[in-house]
């Protein structure tokens, strides 16, 4: 005689937590998963994107002109002499952008276009909280460090260093310190 | 003398296949083998993450280090640049070290036998971060100012 019974309501009660549990840590797992993956991919990026904006930055202040500079917190204007720039004044401007973050942009001419209007700039690099550039001025004698100032007073020739506090929201990112001629 | 059942099995029925469900040891080994491969997977996330995160201090210490060296090499005679804000970025610290030593541009010839002309400062500057400290180290060298220069040394 064979016996052909059917699941008790205990057996599939515990069936169905056993399944809703494995589901659910199941999908916890591939929620942490995905979550961790695109918080590395997001770092990646901008890790890319600092990376390309300290190096485009250090290359034209490496060869720059010693006339043409002005510069205070919110910008750096100078002439580069690398050909691949171009003969133009370039600035560096830590402006808004959309979204209310800041961001670093780059002109490619002076103040105006001419007409009084400012060319459009692009985005070096966005989603900062904080963009600032300071200079560094000699000391007044051998005995002091040089110190780093805000501003940088107009028709001077440019500073021996430049520098760019950044923060994003990860964070502050350690400052771009850049010389003409390099370490 | 057979002794038999007058109570039929539900495990084995006559015709010899098993309607029983499984054994709490099956049950077992297949949680077992669940929560290992679910272990794996967040090992591996968790590699991951923290391959990122370890890329991304080592190149903070780097560019922090290269910051600094451009900063001391600037005035090498002098000390460097005052910084007051602490070095912690993006939720870590950073410990910077500027080491200036005068050196001789032929590792041969002594110290005390090379032109003070011909000497160089060497600047190097570690950073290390991390409980179980990490290090990063970069040198540059540079030329004394002649105004700087020390006496001659004893012919």
């Amino acid at each position: 005689m064979r016996t052909v019974r059917g699941f008790t309501l205990i057996e599939l009660l515990v069936a169905i937590s056993l399944a809703t549990i494995i589901t659910l840590l199941g999908v916890s797992l591939m929620r942490t998963a995905i979550n961790g993956s695109v918080v590395n991919e997001e770092a990646l990026v901008q890790s890319q994107a600092v990376r390309d904006a300290r190096r485009l930055l250090e290359y034209a202040w490496s060869a720059r002109q010693t006339n043409g500079f002005s510069g205070d917190p919110g910008q750096v204007e100078f002439i580069p002499s690398q050909p691949a720039l171009g003969a133009l004044p370039l600035r560096f401007a830590c402006r808004p952008a959309e979204g209310g973050d800041y961001a670093l942009w780059l002109y490619h001419a002076s103040a105006t276009d001419g007409q009084g209007q400012e060319p459009p700039g692009e985005i070096l690099l966005g989603q900062l909280d904080e963009c600032r550039f300071g200079f560094l001025r000699a000391p007044a004698d051998d005995k002091q460090p040089a110190q780093w100032k805000e501003d940088w007073p107009a028709g001077q020739g440019p500073p021996a260093l430049i520098r760019l506090d950044l923060a994003s929201r990860r964070g502050t990112l350690p400052p771009f310190i850049l010389a003409a001629d390099g370490p | 003398m057979s002794v038999r059942s007058s109570r039929p099995s539900t495990a084995m029925p006559a015709c010899g296949k098993s309607l029983a469900g499984f054994t709490v040891i099956e049950t077992l080994v297949a949680l077992t083998l669940l929560a290992a491969a679910a272990g794996f997977l967040m090992a591996t996330l968790g590699a991951s993450s923290r391959l990122v995160r370890e890329v991304r201090e080592n190149e903070t210490a780097l560019w922090l280090a290269h910051s600094r060296l451009v900063e001391a090499a600037a005035y090498p005679d002098r000390s460097p640049p005052q910084d007051e804000r602490p070095d912690r970025y993006e939720g870590v610290d950073y410990r910077t070290r500027i080491e200036y030593r005068e050196v001789s541009p032929l590792p041969e010839i002594a110290l005390d036998k090379v032109a003070r002309a011909l000497r160089l400062i060497e600047i190097r500057v570690l950073v290390s971060w991390g409980a179980r400290p990490s290090t990063v180290q970069l040198t540059t060298y540079r030329k004394p100012r002649p105004e700087a220069a020390v006496p001659p040394p004893p012919k």
